[in-house]
């Protein structure tokens, strides 16, 4: 493996040790079209760096569930991929005891000229499923996302909501002993969600450890047992109920929403 | 000790990337109506155009070996499939970069796979080779043992080469320009079209320093083994090419982070 490294002798589950990161600066993203293109021509458009995080410390043990609060855009994503070892620090060190699932938005990786069983042989690849196992799961994974009457058509026939039931069935079907998870821990109408969070429960139970981001406090008092905050660059460990107070004055999200603007499109674009 | 971890990152993963280069080429070939049997007319009618040109049109015999034809296709079918392998690579982090968020594969996998796509390409034109010697009757010398060791040169040559692009591209984003050009100029400087022995003798030797010289003569032994007696130039070529493959392994290595960044 290029990246991912895993140490089985060390003593907690994740450990970031003095990890620094900065990220190339989201504007030149912005900078299409006719306007992005003379300002890059005219040199307006710069390329600099942007510190995301600095001095980074703190260990998850076996079994822990941790949230990190933090307000979009602030660098939570990247803290994410870096435990998964989806991301290389630059400096400071990521240890993990074993593998971290990242489930970070894994249906925006779909391919529309693959079939959904392909969808998923593929996805399930990436987040490490091994080959051997790949063809026998496959079938349970479309059962468990509803999607078995798609299973050989191309993915461009499937709405979104089959697709977040897809990637996070796939992502549970590794039957990993970790997992990073941004704000999907629930997907699909109520009915759905309400089986996911069991389903989530239920390995938090048998020990599994989980880091995640959640814009939804009912959801951390629910599945946390502490919080982590991303204040500016810098993280720091915190309780529950203290760590939500903080998130509340900085997060952007309407606090009457139950979800981060997502529901209303999941539920009605279910057709079973 | 690193070459071998990536041997064995393509063996492990060989089911995956199968499906992906065949999925790959389906998706390209789908939408016409002779299908997959582009790969073979399209490479066989760019020959048929080639060798008509220099051959009937110029007149001339004194350029390649003899039968041209079959010295055409031998060495463009490998230029093709280096081609457009290599310009693929430049695009390979640009686009499509979702995957890399959240990918526990190693991330040279999706370097092997922009390579599978272009060397089953190749694979499925081979019969026109073997249609040209029909055609030329001629028989192949014991030599011909090479070809699969040519592929599998060319191959590694290519994976060294296409990380080194690929780290280059993150680093310098125009480069993707600059190698569609260099291969313009690559295939006029490599004797694609002509043999090293239609080079002027003085400047013979320089041909040495070209790693496309030592690949394409591989392919080529084992029809013409009287052209290959003093293989030193060859040899030199095909060591220049295992220093580009080191390169690009450690260069990949450096800039793997940065790779991950623009995801």
């Amino acid at each position: 493996m290029a990246h991912l490294r895993t140490d089985p002798d060390l003593d907690v589950y994740l450990r970031f040790d003095h990890v620094g990161l900065s990220m190339p600066r989201k504007s030149r993203r912005k900078g299409s079209g006719k306007r992005g293109a003379m300002r890059r021509m005219a040199g307006d458009v710069k390329f600099e760096n942007e510190v995301v995080l600095e001095d980074v410390t703190f260990s998850i043990a076996p079994g822990e569930s941790v949230a990190l609060l933090a307000p979009r855009d602030s660098g939570r994503v990247e803290l994410l991929r870096l435990a998964a070892a989806t991301l290389l620090p630059d400096v400071g060190s990521v240890q993990r005891s074993d593998v971290l699932v990242p489930m970070l938005d894994i249906s925006r990786t779909f391919s529309r000229n693959f079939t959904v069983r392909e969808n998923i042989y593929v996805t399930g690849s990436m987040l490490g499923i091994p080959q051997e196992r790949l063809p026998a799961l496959v079938p349970v994974i479309a059962e468990r996302a509803r999607v078995t009457k798609h299973l050989d058509r191309f993915l461009a026939g499937l709405n979104y909501t089959h697709r977040q039931r897809m990637a996070w069935s796939i992502a549970m079907a590794v039957n990993a002993r970790g997992y990073v998870v941004d704000n999907i821990l629930e997907v699909g109408n109520l009915e759905y969600r309400a089986q996911c969070f069991a389903h989530a429960q239920e390995l938090r139970a048998d020990g599994v450890t989980f880091l995640m981001v959640s814009d939804v406090p009912e959801q951390v008092r629910a599945f946390c047992d502490r919080a982590l905050l991303l204040k500016g660059t810098r993280v720091f460990e915190s309780d529950i109920e203290s760590g939500l107070e903080w998130f509340a004055t900085v997060s952007d999200l309407d606090p009457g929403r139950r979800d981060s603007g997502r529901a209303d499109r999941d539920d009605s674009e279910d057709d079973e | 000790m690193s070459y071998r971890n990536d041997v064995r990152l393509i063996w492990k993963h060989r089911a995956l990337l199968q499906m992906l280069a065949v999925r790959d080429l389906q998706a390209k070939y789908r939408k016409y109506r002779l299908g997959f049997l582009w790969t073979l007319l399209e490479p066989l009618g760019m020959t048929v155009v080639i060798w008509f040109v220099f051959s009937v049109l110029l007149g001339t015999n004194r350029m390649g070996l003899q039968p041209y034809f079959l010295f055409l296709c031998v060495a463009l079918l490998p230029w093709w499939w280096f081609t457009k392998g290599i310009t693929a690579t430049t695009r390979i982090f640009h686009k499509d970069n979702a995957r890399l968020r959240v990918s526990l594969l190693p991330t040279q996998i999706w370097v092997v796979r922009s390579l599978f796509e272009s060397m089953f390409e190749f694979l499925f034109a081979l019969p026109v080779i073997v249609l040209a010697m029909i055609i030329t009757t001629t028989m192949p010398s014991p030599l011909i043992i090479l070809f699969p060791l040519a592929i599998a040169a060319q191959f590694v040559f290519m994976y060294g080469l296409a990380l080194l692009i690929a780290a280059g591209s993150i680093v310098i984003p125009d480069l993707g320009r600059i190698v569609r050009i260099l291969m313009r100029a690559l295939f006029y400087l490599s004797p694609v079209l002509y043999a090293i022995s239609n080079i002027p003798d003085r400047v013979q030797h320089l041909a040495a320093l070209n790693p496309i010289v030592g690949m394409l003569s591989l392919y080529r032994v084992g029809l013409w083994p009287e052209e290959f007696e003093a293989p030193t130039g060859e040899l030199i070529s095909l060591g220049i090419g295992a220093v580009v493959v080191v390169l690009g392994f450690l260069a990949f290595r450096r800039q793997e982070g940065r790779i991950l960044k623009g995801a």
